[in-house]
């Protein structure tokens, strides 16, 4: 059973379309990556799944019960981080943890001693007077003491410094390596988080992009760094397979996807050239994704190539 | 227990303490049923003995309504500033708890009117009606915070409470004729605000909206504030000249209700006039410790001197005092001339007409005291949290002011010496307060921090009630 | 057994760590019996996540490069000299490939290519020459 099931999942905030048709789900035991554009829907389709929204069609089911009947005994099993997690802000940080904490029987006070040391907590201050990041931090830890089963973390980066940010990393992969844990991570730093993910949901403008495995999703895309032995390379190229190019007459960079196993050696021919492959990252890959989604296809202008390498 | 924790850790701080006991001082005040201080423990025991009057009744029946009311603003204010939060969603089974905490809460406050109304009017129907009437009115402030529930609801909500306070005496006889009728109607009110702490399609709407209260400070994700008029700003700002930079000032001091701050001259004035109780009118520029006057607020560098800074936040605030002296006068003319309904049970000495030309020209004098207050603040998010303590601090300093102000005042005008030394005494004061207001005022933009470090980090956000326009977050 | 990673490299990671230990295991650098690191110890030191070393250990193992114990951690297997040297050349062989595109795309032929290949293993010593 999966922790979370998304399906046909649409939602509109009157006019403006947040989600649209959306299908996905979150295997157990996984730590799943949820990536898009700022205003792609990704919030939104967290707090879908604690039931917090409704969708207008469609169903999300956590935990196997829809979304939006999740009692206390369901709720005691999430934990949630939210994006602008904003609290009682009168609150020192031990006397909201002491609050939070009264919530959930499963509560490790161990724990919780624990990663208030790691993060670097400053538990004695108000949390209205706490930095952004202090902020964030504090909420990872209320998200995670109660020994959830899955983790739902909008953001949990943005805020933070880079010692931080890897500091919180190792975190979560400690934590997901001794519990049963799922964790869906939606975030921005896609350098910092691709290591760590093995699934990928991408979400462009409320449509869903790509549900998969993240390996199996960098592989289908790779760059090629194409070299005519005639000096002669077309300005564009109209495979199926090339998604942008970029470059002259002599050499040419492309950015190729699904690309079939005879489609290689056949385009050598064809061009009288020489390829040579390399991979991409999800950095690199991510422009495609999003502008793929969006019908843009190859854009007019080679030079404004959507991203290889910067 | 865990509903009581989960409820009452909420008010288990110094502010709230403090607007308990504040609550009380007001609704002693606002009641004459102690005209005087020496009475209250008379009262209290003719109470207790069950020795009341018909007065004393119908003014106990008020008070169960406001006294309850008072109590249950405290905990709702801070309840629901919880449930605006996303980070309370998912909170295991806390709209069970504070149900629960609330109905535990409300329960031992009504009691005790219940029982001062049991020990007078001896009949069970009486006691059940008060005791659910008192019930009703504890949670009733916190139908009126949530906005999450339709305002046509909360409006009809009200109404019943109203009725109850501006007719005590039909109250206290309707609650004797027919008590279970009134016992039914309050506890169906009640239930229906028991309803909306625990609805689950209320608790989904409350994060994405402003929370009326914002005593923690937390901020809402997204709200749909009304509409200020579009920017049309058609004067260059390129300029040293003080008229553009006050107009600047003034579409800056802008606010969600902009005749708001008049209504509270209004109220006083009014207030006055029905209490026949002069020495009030300059509590309203209590308000000025809301809104700060016509100021500079943003946090961008502007480029001005400090010395303009300096004279343009001082002719604000001489504006400001000066636009709610004018407004006062003449709404002391109006009401000299329609005569208006004095409420009963006062037993002040009827004024003496100098006595409101001085309390009209003592608000102006000492409303640079409350002005002070504010300046150099961030618009709205003024009452949030701690910094509620330290209005409250300057609102009670105030008022003692304003008293000691007007007990010399009343001195002054005993003697038989005529109204002269007395008009004397304040131009003296209020040349002296204006000097210190500007030496003050001068002196903080000369040569403190413009821009220091934020008391608190909620100081940098855009508060929800600052008027800009409507903005989403996070979606 | 050092295994180091770049995350950031575009190579997806599972395949850097089964090359880096394919690579360590057939040019001898360990020998039969050697210990892997556990796959949370080996997640934990590189910050990935577990299941991305277990997907390299599984691809070893269906390579017959390492043996799964119960319970303890992978160990490098025995295997036949014919399967080594095969192992060894393919590797070589891959090295090779962006080699010999680099040599089209300059425009050098074949013979002065080979030469330039003879020049360089003569300038590289064997590991076996240099442990005098």
């Amino acid at each position: 059973m999966n922790p979370v099931e998304i399906q046909h999942v649409s939602k509109s905030f009157g006019d403006a379309v947040a989600l649209a048709d959306v299908t996905a789900a979150v295997p157990r035991h996984s730590i799943v990556g949820l990536i898009g554009r700022n205003g792609s829907g990704k919030s939104t389709l967290l707090r879908h799944m604690t039931g917090l929204l409704l969708p207008d069609a469609g169903e999300c089911v956590t935990l196997g019960l829809p979304a939006a009947k999740l009692g206390p005994a369901e709720l005691a099993r999430i934990g949630v981080m939210d994006q602008h997690a904003h609290f009682v802000e009168w609150m020192t940080g031990t006397q909201l943890m002491r609050y939070v904490s009264s919530f959930y029987t499963t509560w490790d006070r161990a724990l919780e001693r624990d990663l208030t040391e790691l993060l670097e907590v400053d538990a004695s201050a108000r949390v209205g007077a706490m930095s952004p990041g202090h902020v964030q931090r504090l909420a990872l830890v209320l998200a995670s003491c109660h020994h959830p089963e899955l983790l739902l973390l909008d953001e949990p980066l943005s805020d933070l410094d880079p010692i931080a940010r890897q500091t919180v990393l190792r975190l979560l992969l400690d934590r997901f390596s001794r519990d049963d844990l799922t964790i869906v991570i939606s975030s921005h730093m896609l350098r910092d988080i691709e290591p760590v993910v093995n699934r990928i949901v991408c979400l462009h403008e409320g449509r869903l992009v790509a549900d998969a495995d993240s390996d199996a999703l960098r592989e289908r895309f790779a760059e090629w760094i194409v070299t005519s032995r005639a000096g002669s390379l077309p300005s564009a190229f109209d495979d199926p397979f090339v998604v942008s190019a970029q470059g002259d007459a002599h050499r040419a960079r492309l950015l190729v996807r699904d690309v079939a196993a005879t489609d290689a050696a056949r385009f050598e021919a064809a061009h009288d050239a020489a390829i040579e492959a390399r991979p991409l990252t999800l950095e690199q890959i991510f422009p495609v994704l999003t502008q793929q989604a969006s019908g843009q296809g190859r854009p007019r202008d080679a030079a404004e190539a959507g991203g290889v390498a910067r | 227990m865990s509903a009581l924790y989960a409820t009452l850790r909420l008010v288990w701080r110094p502010l709230a303490l403090l607007q308990l006991g504040l609550v009380w001082v007001v609704v002693a005040f606002l009641l004459q049923i102690v005209p005087d201080v020496s009475e209250v423990v008379p009262v209290l025991r003719a109470l207790w003995l069950g020795a009341a009057t018909p007065g004393m009744l119908a003014a106990l029946w008020v008070v169960l309504v406001v006294g309850p009311a008072g109590a249950g603003i405290i905990l709702a204010v801070n309840r629901i500033d919880l449930q605006h939060t996303t980070a309370s969603w998912h909170l295991p089974a806390l709209r069970r708890r504070l149900l629960s905490g609330t109905i535990v809460c409300g329960l031992l406050v009504a009691a005790v009117p219940a029982v001062l109304v049991a020990r007078n009017d001896g009949t069970t129907g009486a006691t059940l009606a008060a005791f659910s009437v008192a019930f009703a009115a504890f949670g009733a402030p916190g139908f009126w915070l949530d906005t999450a529930v339709s305002r046509a609801a909360r409006v009809l909500a009200a109404l019943p409470m109203l009725a109850a306070i501006a007719w005590p005496t039909s109250m206290a006889r309707l609650a004797h004729d027919s008590p279970l009728l009134v016992a039914a109607l309050a506890g169906a009110l009640a239930g229906w605000q028991l309803y909306a702490i625990r609805s689950d399609r209320a608790a989904r709407l409350r994060p994405f909206r402003w929370s009326a209260s914002r005593q923690s400070g937390s901020r809402t994700l997204y709200w749909s504030g009304r509409k200020v008029r579009p920017f049309e700003w058609r004067q260059s700002l390129a300029t040293n000249r003080l008229l553009p930079w006050l107009r600047a000032a003034a579409r800056e001091s802008e606010t969600r209700y902009p005749l708001a701050h008049l209504g509270a001259a209004a109220v006083t004035v009014l207030m006055a006039r029905l209490l026949d109780l002069p020495q009030t009118i300059p509590l309203y520029a209590g308000s000025f410790l809301l809104k700060s006057s016509l100021q500079l607020r943003m946090p961008i560098l502007y480029p001005l001197s400090r010395v303009r800074r300096a004279q343009l936040a001082y002719l604000g605030t001489v504006i400001d005092a000066a636009t709610y002296f004018l407004f006062a006068g003449v709404l002391l003319y109006v009401t000299a001339l329609v005569p208006l309904p004095r409420l009963p049970s006062v037993d002040w000495e009827s004024p003496r007409p100098i006595l409101w030309v001085l309390a009209w020209g003592g608000s102006l004098a000492l409303a640079p005291v409350a002005q002070w207050h504010g300046l150099g603040q961030p618009t709205g998010d003024r009452l949030t949290g701690a910094r509620l303590i330290g209005f409250l601090a300057w609102l009670l300093g105030y008022a003692f002011l304003v008293v000691l102000a007007a007990g010399q005042i009343n001195v002054a005008t005993r003697a038989d010496a005529g109204p002269e030394r007395a008009l004397a005494a304040l131009l003296v004061l209020l040349l002296v307060v204006q000097a210190i207001h500007a030496v003050l005022v001068f002196g903080r933009y000369t040569r403190g921090d413009l821009a220091g470090a934020p008391a608190t980090y909620a100081d940098l956000r855009i508060s929800a009630g600052s008027g800009l326009a409507a903005r989403r977050a996070g979606m | 057994m050092l295994i180091v990673v770049d995350s950031h490299n575009g190579v997806p990671v599972y395949r850097q760590i089964v090359d880096q230990v394919r690579f360590q295991v057939t040019a001898g650098l360990v020998g039969p019996g050697a210990e892997l690191p556990s796959t949370r110890g080996l997640s934990q030191e590189l910050g990935i996540n577990p299941m991305t070393v277990s997907k390299a250990y599984g691809l070893l193992e269906a390579e017959g490069l390492v043996v799964r114990r119960a319970g303890l951690p992978l160990v490098v297997a025995k295997r036949p000299r014919a399967v080594e040297a095969e192992a060894k050349a393919t590797r070589l062989g891959a090295l090779l490939e962006p080699v010999a595109v680099a040599a089209r795309q300059l425009g050098i032929d074949n013979e002065t290519a080979l030469d330039l290949f003879r020049r360089a293993l003569k300038d590289v010593t064997r590991p076996e020459e240099s442990r005098t």
